[in-house]
């Protein structure tokens, strides 16, 4: 096994005056050399939260990593300090974040903003970060050289403001890109351009990848393996194929019931899932999707569901699996 | 059934913009809505697809008259509505009403869910007393999925999914017949989604409302609608039945818009073609004399580049903008 992230136990909690916000609430997961792992859940299911502290973003106040561990090349990140941190930050993981249009500085040009990682963590000399820019550019595929360097990013549609992002991200060479939502704001077809782009530098780059996202289809193309997020917690892992064959759990298989699909026509309604997420202030007992389960049990209001593991690294926390070693019994 | 309610004929939208220095200025247009011609029958949802500034949301806008249009006709119920001013056009909007994107926008925030839902019916004068219009709002609030205990709260102590639910219990308050729903359900949660389109289901078979279903999510709106109007930078570029279009897509940009589509099937993905169209649909700005797409076109000839295609029936009304096919 390459194992190059282990997190363990990572729980990061928001304190807020409203109360603590549990926003991840234990999750454990690892990440192998060249592998795409994709991140499903939700809005408020943890996941950018997750993304924001493995490149220790989380600010403080209100933010707080309160326990875990987050092991790169068998490195705690945890216990580096800030300066420490920027040696890898930006460097061997790197981020792309969801909206293009707010993460550029509109002041600086394309050009200065792509340099900066390369001056910053390369030494490199402005010349020569400049002409790696360049071929960044290309790599990204945007036509019109040291002309588009000098350009501001108001000059560039979304679609191109997304690439400058990737080329950034990519620009150190970086062992893990972690993508949060990278295609959300844009068109379909732009869409399509940039997952093609991604899958593209995947061959290119010997770099993994963690896409987190909230669209299913998405990490169906690009992903090898999905963990899918509920309320702060993983409630789902496996292999992509495995995943939307069989889902176990039943939030992964109300998820992908809930979205009508283009490639088979039905007059049935679509099937939902009732009620809303918890509230992670107080998140309920039990299972946290109990609440909204149609096959919730006595146990599932009082007990956490443990994982149950499967062959294949399949595994799920959920309370119907109790007791089963092998799925195709 | 087969009864025309609404028909827009040759509508025109244009916002204008000046450019150039002080001196040598330049007014130009930005055609938003050009030359938009459909019908809908009654009962029948009318989804318009297309991508960001295509001119889909100022096509529902123009329509229930927020903008005014600058030519051609809007005919709702037989009557000629695009010449009427606003206090003419008070009745009219008893009959057609709109739900918007944003849920987090729409609701006045210092209006309680009750007085939102029972202001239309306020300005329209349709209760006499506070009682009956009380009951009314407990109605909606129930057809909704929503339950009285709601009626005196804030829309910020809602969730997305229970505003976009306000917003509608609103237009229905009225009793419409036919209702512009503007993206939604794209600012919410796949698992809410499913919610709301189902009661948007649930509303059709009960009150016989048509729909305008203006979205960019072609997946949702193969799955909600009867009629499905493709757009592209102002203009309708193909029209047709919802199967018929999803199953035989004629024009090359709704072909590549469906391919483009990224399907929940790990397996299909893989095996899957795209047609990946190159450029974005803001980086051409200018629209010469010929067809828009000429620029992300994959098969344009000489003759695109020339005149405009029209809008015609290739056969079992499915209508194309393009002259190659």
């Amino acid at each position: 096994m390459n194992e190059l992230l282990k997190v363990t136990n990572l729980k990061t909690y928001f304190y807020t005056l409203a109360g603590t916000v549990q926003a991840v609430r234990g999750i454990d997961f690892s990440l192998n050399k060249g592998e795409a792992l994709g991140i499903v859940g939700e809005s408020g299911c943890g996941k950018t939260v997750t993304g924001l502290s493995i490149m220790r973003l989380i600010s403080f106040p209100p933010g707080k990593i309160v326990d875990g561990r987050i092991e790169f090349n068998n490195t705690n990140i945890l216990n580096l300090n800030e300066k420490e941190i920027t040696t890898i930050r930006g460097d061997k993981i790197s981020m792309i974040f969801q909206d293009p249009m707010s993460s550029l500085n509109p002041v600086l040009t394309i050009g200065d903003q792509m340099m900066e990682p390369l001056i910053v963590h390369k030494n490199y000399s402005t010349s020569k970060a400049w002409n790696r820019a360049l071929e960044l550019l290309d790599l990204v595929k945007i036509k019109g050289g040291s002309n588009m360097l000098k350009r501001y990013p108001h000059e560039f549609s979304g679609g191109m403001r997304q690439r400058v992002m990737i080329a950034m991200a990519l620009s150190c060479v970086p062992q893990i890109i972690i993508a949060d939502e990278p295609t959300t704001s844009l068109d379909v077809t732009v869409q399509a351009q940039i997952l093609e782009l991604l899958k593209d530098i995947r061959g290119k780059i010997e770099t993994s990848i963690i896409l987190i996202t909230h669209n299913l289809a998405v990490v169906a193309g690009l992903c090898d393996r999905v963990l899918v997020f509920y309320a702060g917690k993983i409630v789902e892992e496996a292999f992509i194929d495995d995943l939307y064959s069989s889902p176990l759990h039943p939030y992964t298989v109300g998820l992908l019931k809930a979205v009508p699909r283009l490639n088979i026509s039905s007059e049935e309604k679509l099937k939902t899932i009732p009620g809303l997420p918890p509230d992670l202030i107080s998140p309920p007992n039990g299972c946290s999707f109990h609440p909204r389960c149609d096959y919730a049990m006595k146990i599932c209001a009082r007990e956490e569901p443990p994982f149950f593991n499967f062959n294949n690294s399949r595994r799920t926390a959920c309370w119907l699996y109790y007791g089963k070693r092998d799925l195709n019994s | 059934m087969e009864k025309e309610i609404l028909t827009v004929k040759n509508l025109k939208k244009y916002f204008y913009f000046y450019s150039g220095s002080f001196f040598k200025k330049k007014k130009i247009a930005i055609k938003a809505v050009d030359n938009v011609n459909f019908s809908i029958n009654k009962g029948e949802t009318l989804g318009v697809v297309g991508e960001t500034g295509c001119g889909k949301t100022t096509l529902g806008r123009t329509i229930v008259k927020l903008y005014e249009p600058d030519n051609g006709e809007i005919i709702l119920k037989g009557i000629n509505i695009t010449k009427l001013n606003d206090l003419e056009m008070k009745p009219i909007r008893k009959i057609i009403q709109m739900i918007f994107q944003d849920p987090y926008l729409s609701l006045d925030a210092r209006m309680t869910a009750g007085e939102i839902i029972a202001e239309p019916m306020k300005i329209h004068k349709l209760y006499e007393n506070e009682k009956e219009l009380n009951d009314r709002v407990n109605e909606l609030l129930g057809l909704v999925g929503l339950n009285e205990e709601h009626k005196i709260r804030y829309p910020h102590e809602f969730s997305g999914g229970q505003r976009q639910r306000i917003g509608i219990a609103r237009s229905l308050a009225v009793n419409p017949e036919i209702i512009i729903c503007d993206e939604p359900v794209s600012a919410l949660d796949v698992s809410i989604q499913a919610q709301i389109i189902n009661l948007f289901e649930d509303l059709q078979e009960k009150f016989g409302l048509t729909y305008i279903f203006i979205s960019h999510d072609l997946s949702m709106v193969k799955h909600i609608s009867t009629k499905v109007a493709v757009m592209y930078l102002g203009k309708i570029i193909e029209l047709a039945d919802s199967l018929d279009l999803y199953k035989n897509p004629i024009h090359p940009y709704t072909k590549a818009l469906i391919s483009a589509v990224p399907l929940p099937d790990p397996k299909l993905e893989r095996k899957r073609k795209r047609i990946i169209l190159p450029k974005d649909i803001g980086e051409e700005s200018s629209i010469s004399a010929g067809c828009r797409f000429i620029g992300r076109c994959n098969i344009s000839k000489e003759i695109c580049k020339e005149t405009e295609p029209p809008l015609i029936d290739k056969g079992c009304s499915h209508f194309v903008a393009c002259h190659l096919l």
